[in-house]
């Protein structure tokens, strides 16, 4: 498992990614994702991905549809027209960001 | 999953300081559908069990802090934009002509009537009447955002008890006059906005949680 500190700042970024390319995701099925998604190797609490989740929904990034299922409510997210703008502008910030990551790390030898 | 124990689980998140049902609504899907994977992958769990390691998986109680706490400054969020919705509302047609009825009338008042400052006491005691009166009625209520609407008129009463002792409010100077006359207007439209919230905070709650409201 990698060091949560260092998903900390990718958190939304990675949720945006995750609802674009599935359309409508619930609390714990978003969790269950990304931990298969990175072999085990990222493990979200679900006390900082539902804060998460509600930010975003804050700021007009995400839309709510709430639906019965096997007797509870559930409750999905989805991205908003916004929403949608926004995860195209996070992933290119991110890319760029672990580009100049990996700069650092592995610089190039001339 | 049954009845039973969702029932349990609601009870668990209670007991673990998640008391209100708009807070709790998400939280018991999320450990319902955990309870049914723990089960799936290990048949011998048992509910008691399943229930305890989704707690953890959820970061314990720092976890619950953490989801309170965005609860909570949502909610607020959410009451702040009911009262300025219902206060802009004064702003537009038909209800401006109430907002501009209501400044001529204090502007009349606190030129012509030297009670103004107990007629403003009596306006902040009937507000402060109308807020003690929403809040006992809410004593039992299950959901967090109405419980926090009465806070919120704390809040604005709050504002209208410290705005008096400002220096800017006393003498007979024209500055002073509308100064007056325009916190008058606003004591009386923040009246009818406390009154509008309830109201509002019931639609909400009901669009919601049409199950339980």
């Amino acid at each position: 498992m990698l060091n949560n500190s260092l998903l900390k700042g990718t958190l939304n970024t990675l949720i945006l990614k995750l609802l674009a390319d599935n359309g409508q995701m619930y609390g714990y099925e978003i969790i269950q994702r990304i931990k298969e998604s990175s072999d085990d190797a990222l493990l979200i609490t679900e006390g900082a991905l539902y804060p998460a989740l509600h930010r975003l929904e804050q700021q007009g990034l995400l839309n709510i549809d709430l639906r019965t299922v096997s007797g509870r409510q559930r409750k999905y997210y989805a991205l908003s027209a916004k929403g949608k703008l926004r995860s195209g502008e996070s992933l290119m910030e991110l890319a760029q960001f672990l580009g100049a990551i990996h700069n650092i790390i592995k610089p190039k030898t001339s | 999953m049954s009845p039973e124990r969702i029932t349990a689980i609601r009870r668990y998140l209670r007991i673990n300081g998640v008391k209100y049902y708009d807070v709790q609504a998400e939280l018991i899907d999320h450990f319902a559908t955990a309870v049914e994977n723990a089960e799936r992958e290990n048949p011998e769990i048992s509910f008691k069990e399943a229930l305890i390691k989704a707690h953890r998986s959820f970061g314990g109680k720092e976890g619950f802090r953490k989801y309170i706490e965005a609860a909570e400054s949502r909610v607020l969020k959410k009451i702040w934009q009911l009262v300025c919705g219902v206060l802009l509302q004064f702003l537009k047609w038909p209800y401006f002509f109430f907002t501009v009825c209501a400044g001529l009338f204090w502007y009349y008042i606190v030129g012509t009537t030297p009670f103004y400052l107990e007629m403003y006491g009596a306006g902040v005691l009937i507000l402060l009447i109308a807020t003690v009166y929403n809040t006992w009625k809410l004593r039992d209520c299950n959901f967090f955002l109405a419980k926090r609407s009465g806070n919120a008129m704390g809040w604005i009463l709050y504002l209208l008890f410290y705005i008096p002792g400002q220096p800017f409010l006393f003498g007979n100077s024209h500055p002073a006059v509308w100064y007056q006359t325009a916190l008058f207007t606003l004591l009386s439209l923040l009246f009818i906005a406390s009154l509008k919230l309830t109201t509002l905070v019931k639609q909400e709650t009901k669009s919601l949680y049409p199950e339980v409201a």
